[in-house]
């Protein structure tokens, strides 16, 4: 079954690269793209033989959570590449074109979906009867390992891939180029009808832009917060602002432990990581929480932060859900009361300033009581 | 007398029918392409006429190949694809009076047109004939006077076996290419949905020679 698992993973990946390749005119005028997924698929099955031998926790990296997480990733991304229709005509052609035939799109597509859907739920009944170890990344965290290489590796990959992809895929390109721009001048409205554009798939373009946000640390996040509570209400928009955060979050955790202990070392030093775990040992459990509290700790920096550390992803999603909940219905409610009446408005902007006040005395409680530390100790 | 004037009138009635039958006959005969007969020429209206099938991929997807072969290696990189063989395209359009530009190869230079007759390219699209001009667009704006020309390039199609019948820019390869964008120009199209008929369904193409 373990071979089985990571056919779906080359599978599902072969078609996320030959969907993508659709979008370099070059390219898909000169060959049939539905050979890259048998080609990826063997690839990464080959990978799986060479380094599954070296690895004692059974090529773990694609237990069934993760390969139920590359699933709906690529199916997302292909939603924003595509939408819908045109992913059903470019899958159908892609597949059709293999065999050189005339089907109908739609009904290859279904086929396709059907076939990945019952390989998906085969796979989730397996991993319920037998069920693999988790990776060990906490307690190893500073060891470099076969495992920890491997997973620098596919980070590297998946980065250079976001990077690629900006070159070659112009679509993605104008995507990328819009939002930056749109978030770095706080473009609320800009960002609301870019969003509503899409319709019915706005809330899963609005998750996904907060995801990328999260990876490119120094956009601003509230502003789609704003925008998700202008479009979606303050209620629904919060829950959508507060998930998509916890992605983003969740992402920037494991680029940052896929990195790994030993290269961050070697490029952000050790002092500088020192000083990190110092702040995490300090304050513990409670570190993230803190830091999420306070609207001017930049969010993304904390999840990398603490993506170096040996925090187990758990306690850190907890963490993070608790610590973003205050600022992320304060914003919510101000973005609502944009296009609502005064008085709510009114009520936004006092929550608004509570916030900040609130915030600042616990920062003001947080120095405060490491400089007593500090006095205590040099004492 | 007035038996040998309907003698006459009913010969004459008889012929009428036969006539319009006959009429009739030779007109479907023309009109009626097959998969086995797949392509016609005719002399008098200087036309070639081709059957082909949509390939609803490039409702949203660019290309620059119009119609390909289905057996050459561009076979499923076309909006229309169809069973005529370059070659076949080419000899019946020298036929009916069109000469080849043959300016072109993989080495000449960015930008060159391409030469030959001037071609008049027409879709028939529910019995209605179009400009295929009209089916297409660039960067979803529409287009004006693709302005086709009769390559010739079969020394070059039969080497490279891509199977391109019409291209929608200048080529060293198609037996019809437009001259309106020159070679190595990079434009591309998409077809359009609401023109066209659905993927897999079949479209008359008429190539007049002008």
């Amino acid at each position: 079954m373990t071979r089985l698992r990571i056919l779906y993973n080359g599978v599902v990946i072969g078609i996320l690269c030959s969907l993508m390749a659709w979008k370099s005119t070059w390219l898909q005028m000169r060959i049939p793209l539905g050979w890259i997924i048998p080609i990826v698929a063997i690839i990464v099955y080959l990978c799986y033989m060479y380094y599954g031998k070296h690895l004692q926790q059974n090529w773990a990296i694609f237990r069934f959570p993760e390969t139920l997480g590359i699933t709906v990733v690529t199916f997302l991304l292909l939603l924003m590449t595509y939408r819908w229709q045109p992913l059903i005509v470019v899958l159908g052609a892609t597949v059709r074109e293999l065999f050189h035939a005339q089907w109908s799109f739609g009904a290859t597509s279904g086929i396709i979906f059907a076939i990945l859907i019952i390989w998906l739920i085969a796979l989730y009944v397996d991993s319920r009867r037998h069920p693999i170890a988790k990776i060990e990344s906490g307690d190893k965290i500073n060891k470099l390992t076969t495992q920890s290489k491997i997973s620098l590796v596919l980070t590297i990959v998946f980065l250079g891939l976001l990077i690629g992809f900006y070159y070659w895929i112009p679509a993605y390109k104008d995507f990328i180029d819009t939002m930056s721009s749109l978030l770095a001048k706080l473009d609320i409205k800009g960002v609301r009808d870019y969003i509503d554009s899409f319709g019915m798939w706005g809330p899963l373009i609005s998750t996904l832009l907060m995801v990328f946000q999260s990876v490119l640390a120094p956009l601003p996040a509230f502003v789609l917060t704003f925008a998700n509570a202008y479009l979606y209400g303050w209620y629904f928009g919060a829950a959508l602002s507060w998930g998509s955060a916890m992605l983003g979050a969740l992402l920037c955790f494991y680029i940052a432990r896929g990195i790994g202990r030993p290269l961050a070392e070697k490029i952000i030093t050790k002092r500088a990581l020192a000083k990190m775990d110092g702040f995490f040992d300090e304050y513990g459990d409670y570190t993230i929480i803190i830091l999420r509290l306070l609207p001017f700790v930049s969010f993304d920096e904390v999840s990398y932060g603490a993506g170096f550390t040996d925090m187990k992803v758990g306690k850190f999603l907890i963490a993070t859900g608790i610590g973003q909940l205050p600022a992320t219905i304060v914003y919510s409610f101000v973005g609502g009361s944009l296009g609502g009446s005064k008085m709510m408005m009114f009520i936004g902007l006092i929550a608004f300033i509570i916030l900040i006040v609130v915030s600042l005395v616990v920062r003001k409680v947080m120095m405060n009581k490491q400089q007593n530390k500090k006095l205590n100790m040099s004492k | 007398m007035k038996k040998k004037s309907l003698l006459i009138s009913f010969f004459a009635s008889l012929l009428l029918v036969f006539g319009i039958f006959a009429a009739t006959s030779v007109t479907t005969q023309a009109a009626k392409l097959t998969k086995d007969n797949p392509v016609q020429y005719s002399k008098k209206n200087k036309t070639v006429t081709m059957l082909t099938t949509v390939n609803g991929t490039y409702f949203t997807q660019n290309t620059r190949h119009v119609i390909v072969n289905v057996d050459g290696t561009n076979g499923n990189k076309s909006l229309l694809k169809t069973d005529v063989q370059p070659k076949t395209v080419y000899k019946d359009l020298k036929k009916v009076g069109a000469k080849p530009g043959d300016n072109l190869t993989k080495q000449s230079k960015a930008g060159t047109k391409v030469k030959g007759s001037k071609i008049n390219v027409y879709f028939v699209i529910n019995g209605k004939k179009m400009r295929a001009e009209k089916a297409v667009q660039v960067n979803g704006k529409n287009v004006k006077n693709l302005n086709f020309r009769f390559g010739g390039n079969m020394a070059t199609n039969n080497k490279m076996k891509t199977g391109c019948v019409l291209c929608f820019d200048s080529c060293p390869v198609g037996t019809v290419s437009g001259a309106k964008y020159g070679f190595s120009y990079g434009e591309h199209f998409t077809g359009k949905s609401s023109v066209l008929p659905k993927d897999g369904k079949q479209v008359k193409v008429i190539m007049q020679v002008k």
